[in-house]
């Protein structure tokens, strides 16, 4: 079988044994007891009942995440061009960024619905907080990684420090950016899903993924819910692919990364 | 092998020793309580701490919930035997095939209700409409009142705490009527209205649980158990309810007396364990009503939340394991 | 005809921090047109010698003067190239070959005749729009030899460029240089470690000495230009190549003992 086509049959293929796999351990359960897992056909029939009130707030958690994802990127791009000044501002300022991102969500959320309200600003606002710290780390090492001889080659032609920045810096920084930039997408979703679940709202159409599985959960409606679980993975996935097509985009003719090995 | 964990084996065989010989060992019971500690449970700690279990034959462990509580998957899969929460919640997990059976009631009808600001127009629920509340998403009263009076309302997710209610003089809150007044008042707040379950024709029970698999293999111990809390519900109210405060405050250091005495007030004023009904009073402590239940199933099924059919009072509910 | 100095070093002393001396007491005069290479062992300080004279690093004691300008002063006529090719990795051939030029500030058009000019130079006009992972490492370094050219410098600063190439590519790159400095006229101070390099190359020859380094011996190589292939087959470089390495292994002084 050709390669490409070995790409997308071998998942495939892992994906019908997972299926069958689930059928089986479903039925194995006593009747009482199969509402712990519930059949993949249940799951699929509530994700085709649910649809309208999934798509509304798969659409709604979108926008928080990529609020909150924009955000992310604006500040750390900001705050990483500040840090790579100076180690001293490095030592200073990367313990608080790392309290911040060690407080867990679930404490931080009801903190941000007395200060920004409950719903997409707090959605988006806790989704930054979640994505921003990869970012600013991975964009700091970048812009203080550029390679020394270049560094010394820049100096040799007396570039100024704009120059600097934008002819060396930033450009060397842009593979330690899309790590950050690929962290920060797979965190961001289930930033947003957490953040909505503890300061979520239903104003305006309708609560997000995470609002969503809450309810799902207190009515016991589990395939609701996995149909839940398997929407928030979709939109991971989304999110991740969607990053993955710009890095490419940005580096692909110039960086190591991208070069054609064999197996 | 470490030595200590030898102790406890040690201590169960010396107990044996020391007991007289006729006793039987005591059957163990958990029982997952829906929040802290707090008077709602007062006949529960009231039977425990005076010692009705242990002479029903039954070693019972109380454990207290808090805001995550998860009394009805902890009940489902046999992790404890009997959980506390409301009916009409567990009647719509029932119908979603969870092995559920309430067996005995709480409190004959459920205290949870909405906050409502002393000087806030709404007074009745029609009122509510367009409003926003604070309460857990999918909470079956609310679903209740949207779909009975025709509202539309915007949910925010619930984090249990005074603080969104007191700093928003506007703000609508889902409570329980016997506990949240209280803190309110005593963060600085005036106390706040409640519009209750009961006055939107909303019949719920607050009820003890247990999954049908226990319930098929401990008959007896059931009986037992509710007996002890007939007991327990009776004596706290009208006896002296200290040991069940001690108990209380021991399993929740912020429980203090001024509030425990202030939330069982609630309890006797409103009349939650003896009924509102004419036919209320001792006589009713945990019993349940099938009537009550196929009225409650009929008026789900009318409002649509719940799908005719899936569930009927005699699966739902017994009172097979009350006395007679 | 003498004509003036171009470099002048007049004791020259460089040490870092409060180390040891790792030059001391450099002199010696270049002119114009001169291709002057330093040679030495490991330690001698010719890499910093080369980054004294491109401003790189000031001088700790003693008088350096590029065109009677400091190095500082004198950047603009200055080029270097290093020992590994940095190109940037994000820009193809003919933007890094720009690279100096747009740090100058000069006009677009007149950027891309320098740069058509020193990419026909070192023979890679056709490769103008290639990326450099995908040249091999003298065509690399051959990019980085037309950067240094684009501005047209008078002095060419080179640090043992040859240096990761292998021999076949790196005998072809010597005579491209020089067949370059033909048409071009830039006086060059060439690092390497290769004597058969430098006595092909040079026109003088500086012999180092280490800890400290100094300058241990001149060796001039009155070799006429244009030097080819068949330069290497002659008697006189065979000759002068003897004779360095000769002076090179005095300077390195006694073998050391072997390890049991």
């Amino acid at each position: 079988m050709s390669r490409p086509l070995l790409k997308l049959f071998l998942p495939a293929f892992t994906g019908v044994i997972v299926i069958a796999v689930w059928y089986g351990v479903h039925f194995y359960l006593t009747e009482e007891m199969r509402f712990l897992l519930p059949s993949p056909g249940a799951v699929l029939q509530a994700l085709i009942d649910n649809r309208d009130t999934l798509a509304r707030a798969t659409l709604n958690t979108t926008e928080g995440a990529l609020l909150g994802f924009g955000l992310a990127v604006g500040v750390s791009l900001v705050l990483a061009l500040l840090l790579s000044l100076s180690s001293l501002v490095r030592t200073s300022l990367y313990p608080y960024l790392m309290a911040l991102q060690m407080t867990p969500l679930p404490v931080l959320a009801p903190i941000c619905v007395i200060w920004v309200g409950a719903g997409l600003k707090s959605v988006a606002l806790l989704t930054f907080v979640i994505a921003f710290f990869p970012l600013v780390v991975n964009t700091t090492q970048g812009l203080i990684s550029a390679d020394r001889h270049l560094v010394e080659l820049f100096r040799l032609y007396r570039a100024d420090r704009a120059q600097q920045l934008f002819l060396l810096r930033l450009p060397a920084a842009l593979p330690y950016f899309f790590t950050g930039l690929r962290i920060a997408a797979t965190l961001a979703p289930i930033g947003a899903v957490v953040a909505d679940m503890n300061a979520g709202s239903s104003a305006g159409d309708g609560g997000g993924l995470g609002f969503q599985a809450v309810i799902y959960a207190s009515q016991a409606k589990y395939p609701a819910l996995f149909a839940t679980a398997a929407t928030t993975c979709v939109l991971g996935f989304v999110l991740n692919a969607a990053v993955i097509a710009l890095a490419w985009i940005a580096l692909h003719h110039w960086h190591d990364s991208y070069e054609r090995t064999d197996p | 092998m470490n030595p200590l964990r030898l102790l406890g084996p040690m201590l169960a065989a010396a107990s044996f020793a020391v007991a007289p010989a006729a006793e039987k060992p005591l059957f163990p019971l958990k029982v997952q309580l829906d929040w802290v500690a707090e008077p709602e449970h007062g006949g529960l700690y009231q039977a425990l701490a005076r010692g009705y279990f242990r002479e029903e034959g039954l070693a019972v462990t109380l454990i207290p919930g808090g805001p995550g509580a998860h009394v009805m998957p902890s009940v489902a899969t046999g992790q404890v035997d009997i959980g506390q929460a409301d009916d009409i919640s567990t009647l719509l997990q029932q119908a979603e095939g969870l092995p559920f059976v309430q067996f005995a009631a709480v409190f004959q009808d459920d205290p949870a209700g909405i906050l409502v600001h002393a000087d806030s127009p709404v007074r009745k629920f029609e009122d509510l409409q367009g409003k926003t509340i604070i309460a857990r998403p999918g909470w079956p009263f609310l679903e209740f009142l949207k779909k009975k009076y025709g509202l539309k309302v915007n949910v925010i997710a619930q984090n249990f705490s005074s603080a969104a209610f007191l700093s928003n003089k506007e703000a609508l809150q889902q409570g329980y009527f016997i506990a949240e007044p209280y803190h309110i008042t005593k963060a600085g707040g005036s106390m706040p209205r409640f519009l209750a379950t009961w006055d939107a024709g909303f019949r719920g029970y607050a009820v003890l649980i247990t999954n049908r698999k226990f319930a098929r293999e401990h008959p007896a111990e059931l009986r037992a158990f509710t007996r002890a809390c007939i007991r327990g519900w009776r004596d706290y109210l009208e006896g002296d309810p200290t040991p069940a405060h001690a108990a209380m405050q021991r399993a929740n250091p912020n429980n203090t007396d001024a509030f425990m005495l202030f939330s069982r007030r609630m309890i006797t004023d409103e009349k939650l364990v003896t009924g509102r009904d004419p036919d209320g009073g001792p006589a009713k402590i945990c019993r349940l009503d099938p009537v009550r239940y196929e009225n409650q199933i009929a008026l789900l099924e009318d409002l649509g939340l719940l799908k005719k059919g899936k569930i009927t009072a005699a699966a739902a509910m017994t009172t097979e394991f009350l006395p007679p | 005809m003498s004509t003036p100095p171009l470099v002048e070093f007049r004791a020259v002393s460089k040490r870092f921090g409060a180390g040891p001396l790792v030059l001391d007491g450099i002199s010696f005069t270049a002119r114009a047109g001169d291709f002057v290479s330093f040679i030495g062992p490991s330690g001698c300080g010719k890499s910093t010698l080369l980054r004294l004279l491109a401003g790189l690093s000031p001088v700790s004691s003693g008088r350096l003067t590029v065109d009677d300008l400091t190095p500082e002063a004198a950047a603009a006529e200055l080029a270097f190239v290093f020992q590994e090719p940095t190109l940037l990795p994000w820009l193809n051939v003919a933007r890094n070959v720009e690279l100096p030029q747009r740090l100058r500030g000069t006009a677009p058009a007149e950027r891309a005749a320098n740069r058509q000019r020193v990419l026909d130079l070192v023979r890679l006009g056709d490769r103008a729009a290639a990326y450099p992972r995908q040249l091999s490492g003298g065509q690399k370094m051959r990019v980085s030899i037309a950067r240094a050219l684009a501005l047209s410098p008078k002095i060419l600063l080179l640090d043992e460029p040859f240096g990761a190439l292998d021999e076949m590519t790196r005998e072809h790159l010597n005579e491209e240089l020089l067949a370059i400095r033909g048409a071009e006229a830039w006086t060059a101070f060439f690092v390497t470690h290769s004597v058969a390099e430098a006595v092909f190359l040079s026109n003088r020859i500086l012999v180092m000495s280490s800890n400290p380094g100094r300058i241990h011996s001149e060796i001039t190589v009155p070799l006429p230009y244009p030097r080819t292939s068949d330069t290497r087959l002659s008697r006189e470089y065979l000759d002068r190549v003897a004779d360095v390495s000769r002076v090179l292994r005095s300077v390195e002084g006694p073998e050391p003992a072997p390890t049991r």
